[in-house]
């Protein structure tokens, strides 16, 4: 379908119904809260009813999303020691190698006996499927690292990481997108790294942005784009086709696993549709996790953990942050968005609306680790860490476009068009309002009570249900720190399990950060959203000290 | 994956379908009568004691938990209460209960089966004012013989044990004014200044005295009253002005500057233009303002306020008639001067509950 993915330069009519789609999320989020509160005032009775249905319906997803938590984390454990390159050899050689682990007899270690079946259904599908992929010797790896203020501390560690990578570093190019507006030490920095880098890769260049492009905004999207048109030529020149390119468009501080490339590109092996697939990894926060205060440690793990409960349900998976896809849809779709920071998001749904719905995220069980947030003071920190929540929340924008295209197709299914419009508006709302109704606006009608209400069962009655489905939910949050601990890298420091001790209680600033971490910010979004001050790109402060 | 979770997702969607009208409609009261098997519309009743953990019976039966608490699901009608605590009478009512209301019985006050008194001074006293947050100046007419007390010196957490509280006199042993004879003492509320208007060595004396220093420090400012005023009053936000009222006008006197001014009726504080200096208190709102401590004559008695439908009054203790008594929130204990001996006592009507003392640190004290 051909749909202009952008809030710009559209017809009278068009503009007015994004307009009006763009204030709906924000307006549902405060009628939502400034409802509750006014009936908290007013009807504490009608108050009370839905705030106690709104805190079963958390109890019962908070559950939902634990089990499926504990699942995808047992399911990243599983596929950790995964030998992918062998599998990858073996697709090359398929028919031979479906007998052979067929008749491969296996240990009774059941995380391998897992990963062998899951494995094994994957081929089978592919098989089913016809469509084989092209060899593993001639699959490349494009990855971008759009820069712009990172330096060589941070820079350096991700390219490392890829040159240790189980995979032929000469099936893979490297692309510096350097935004021409970055300051002089940041250039210098990056012309050493591919000095230095350009020998041990197939290819690694840079491509600098130009500083002012009519049509573009100061975005990371347009800087990927350009460089990734000049990629497109590079593969043209090498006559390399863009079917056998996989795109991986990384945040300038993520440093990939050691089994990244090769997990990348078996799953993209076994897709049967790879070229319409994006390919999302589980984003973890290690790299300077232990430098950062307790809340930012939080907020960051619930993301992960966001992440590995979203993995589990592909149909409704949607590309977030540093993530890969096929070079050949990134082309077909005319890469990401010029105009919108939530570039990472946006991708996706500008290649689900372009190939019709017929594109999907495969979720990848390998880990790919990020800086925290993280600035010289507390202060600054959770300034910075609001700035980027705020951010991420800025997805929102991705509403408007998404639905005026899903009012205009006719190919996709009107189940499926319901199914995600749905699912994205209801992700928003939850998101800016749910924690203050669980931290504040839950408490209202007891602290507003009038005398009628303060005499009736229900005042009794609604603390101690709440009190309830609080203690049921501390259960929940026990999980999440066991977890939250198994998942933290070790520390070097002396008496690191201490601070993995501390780490457990800070678990209890959850109230706190669902407030100020996340639904203020998702708040504040919206907003901006609603009253038309859209948000520019503004890039996360991220500071690494070396543990001692 | 992705089939598990839709079985898990659509499990948890009838789960809520079905429990979420079920905890709605229990939050609103209704409950299904084991017998009719109908829906039935029930109230609550909430109790909370003093001092609290007592265990609550509901027509005979043992409530779960002890006082705080809420008993739920209780036809409408009468409904006869016990509550019972080790050392406190019984406390028994029929309480009406209504559908799909609380009945809120806050902060009943259990009464001890003996009332826990102590004597504190042997010394007998011809009256007791207050001064400060805690002080007790136990009065007499003889100078040397005039005694404070802080009324939060007794506190410990079980106040069934022996406290002590520490008697000080106003005046040192080798004070000039040991031998004065006391002619009227001027205190203002919370103020830690008493004035004492006293006859000393035949000469007429006034005595500004500061309570906050250790020994207190004594101040003699007769020379600011060339007459003997009718009334003498300051006002606790500024210990430096006291206003002295002679039949011809008021005079203010700055302590400070040791300078006397004339004062216009019209700019003197609001609370200081009511004439009557030293109410004798005999009415105290405690347990919250539930109940009434009050005094008849000699009886010192505690009412109820809330009664449901059987007054009763408790006898509490004797005491001097025509003399102050004293209610000190912080530790529930009532300060009275005896009617046979004229000594100090104190009652524990209160039980006290300690607060957490959180460690101030002295350079924040100091500020």
């Amino acid at each position: 379908m051909k749909f202009n993915f952008s809030k710009e330069n559209l017809e009278a009519p068009q503009a007015k119904l994004q307009r009006c789609l763009e204030i709906l999320p924000g307006a549902c989020s405060w009628a939502s809260l400034l409802g509750l509160i006014f009936l908290s005032i007013f009807y504490p009775l009608c108050a009370a009813i839905l705030i106690v249905a709104f805190y079963l319906s958390w109890i019962l997803k908070i559950t939902y999303s634990t089990i499926f938590l504990v699942l995808s984390y047992f399911q990243l454990n599983i596929e950790e020691n995964t030998d992918w390159i062998t599998r990858i050899k073996g697709i090359d050689e398929l028919p031979n190698y479906l007998k052979e682990i067929r008749s491969q007899k296996l240990d009774y270690n059941w995380p391998q006996l897992i990963s062998h079946k899951i494995h094994l259904n994957q081929l089978k599908l592919l098989i089913k499927s016809k469509s084989l992929p092209p060899s593993s010797n001639k699959i490349y790896h494009l990855v971008i690292f759009p820069v712009i203020k990172e330096g060589r501390d941070i820079l350096e560690p991700a390219i490392e990481a890829i040159t240790v990578q189980n995979f032929s570093t000469q099936q893979i190019v490297i692309v510096f997108a350097l935004e021409e507006r970055a300051l002089e030490p940041v250039q210098i920095a990056v012309r050493e790294l591919v000095e230095k880098y350009k020998k041990v890769f197939f290819e690694c260049m840079i491509v600098v942005h130009p500083a002012i492009v009519p049509g573009e905004a100061r975005v990371k999207g347009a800087n990927a784009t350009c460089a990734g048109r000049e990629a497109a030529l590079f593969f043209h020149k090498h006559k390399i086709p863009n079917e056998h390119v996989i795109i991986s468009c990384f945040d300038a501080d993520t440093v990939v696993s050691v089994n990244y490339f090769p997990c990348l590109t078996y799953h993209f092996m076994v897709c049967p549709n790879r070229l319409q697939a994006s390919f999302q990894p589980i984003p973890v926060y290690h790299n300077n996790i232990w430098n950062v205060p307790g809340f930012a440690r939080v907020v960051e793990t619930g993301s992960s953990f966001y992440q590995l409960i979203e993995s589990t349900n592909p149909e409704k998976l949607v590309t977030f942050s540093s993530h890969s896809m096929s070079f050949k849809a990134l082309v077909d779709v005319d890469y990401w968005p010029v105009d919108m920071i939530s570039d990472d998001s946006a991708i996706f749904w500008k290649a689900y609306i372009h190939y019709d719905g017929q594109y999907q995220v495969i979720p990848m069980y390998v880990t790919l680790s990020m800086d925290v947030a993280c600035a010289d003071n507390w202060w600054q920190t959770a300034q910075s860490v609001y700035k980027q929540k705020q951010r991420w929340a800025w997805g929102v924008e991705n509403f408007p476009i998404v639905m005026r295209a899903f009012l205009e197709s006719k190919k996709i299914p009107l189940y499926e068009r319901l199914r995600l419009g749905f699912k994205l508006f209801e992700g928003h709302l939850s998101w800016a309002t749910s924690g203050f109704i669980l931290s504040i606006i839950g408490w209202l009608p007891i602290i507003f009570a009038r005398q009628e209400f303060a005499a009736s069962v229900v005042y009794y009655n609604v603390p101690a249900i709440a009190n309830t489905i609080f203690a049921l939910g501390f259960f929940a949050i026990c999980i999440t720190i066991l977890l939250s601990l198994a998942l933290l890298p070790k520390t070097k420091l002396r008496y690191g399990w201490l601070l993995k001790l501390g780490h457990a209680f800070e678990w209890m600033m959850v109230p706190f950060i669902l407030v100020f971490f996340s639904a203020l910010p998702a708040l504040h979004a919206q907003t901006r959203l609603m009253l038309g001050r859209y948000l520019e790109f503004w890039v996360t402060d991220k500071k690494r000290t070396p543990q001692k | 994956m992705l089939v598990l979770r839709k079985i898990i997702f659509y499990i948890f969607t009838v789960i809520y379908l079905i429990l979420c009208p079920l905890i709605v409609v229990r939050m609103l009261g209704f409950v299904i009568n084991p017998l009719t098997h109908r829906l039935v519309k029930t109230g609550l009743i909430y109790v909370s004691t003093n001092p609290p953990s007592a265990i609550v019976y509901i027509d005979g039966k043992q409530a779960h938990q002890t006082t705080p608490t809420a008993i739920r699901d209780l036809t409408p009608g009468e409904h006869f209460i016990r509550i019972e605590l080790n050392g406190y009478n019984d406390w028994e009512r029929n309480i009406p209960i209504v559908a799909k209301k609380a009945t809120v019985l806050a902060n009943i006050l259990l009464i001890p089966e003996k009332w826990p008194i102590k004597k504190i001074s042997n010394h007998s006293y011809q009256n007791i004012i207050t001064a400060g947050d805690d002080i007790l100046i136990a009065s007499n007419p003889v100078l040397k013989d005039i005694d404070l007390f802080h009324t939060t010196q007794g506190i410990t957490e079980n106040f069934r044990e022996e406290n002590t509280y520490e008697t000080t006199p106003l005046f040192s042993k080798n004070s000039i004014y040991n031998d004065g004879l006391l002619l009227r003492l001027f205190n203002a509320p919370q103020s830690p200044y008493i004035l004492i208007e006293a006859n000393i060595k035949d000469k007429h004396k006034f005595l500004w005295i500061n309570l906050k220093e250790n020994p207190p420090l004594i101040e003699d400012i007769s020379d600011f009253f060339p007459e003997i005023p009718t009334r003498i009053a300051w006002d606790n936000a500024d210990n430096d002005n006291i206003f002295a009222f002679y039949p011809q006008g008021i005079y203010r006197i700055n302590i400070k500057d040791k300078a006397i001014y004339p004062q216009n009726t019209r700019h003197l504080p609001n609370n200081l233009k009511q004439q009557e200096p030293h109410p004798t208190q005999d009415k105290f709102l405690i347990n919250d303002k539930n109940d009434l401590l009050t005094r008849e004559w000699r009886w010192i008695h505690l009412s109820p306020k809330e009664n449901f439908g059987k007054p009763q009054i408790y006898n509490i203790a004797r005491s001097k008639p025509s003399t102050n008594m004293f209610f000190e929130d912080k530790n529930g204990e009532l300060f009275y001067l005896d009617d046979d001996t004229g000594s100090l006592f104190s009652a524990q009507i209160l039980p006290y509950h300690p607060i957490l003392n959180i460690p101030i640190p002295d350079a924040l004290r100091s500020k």
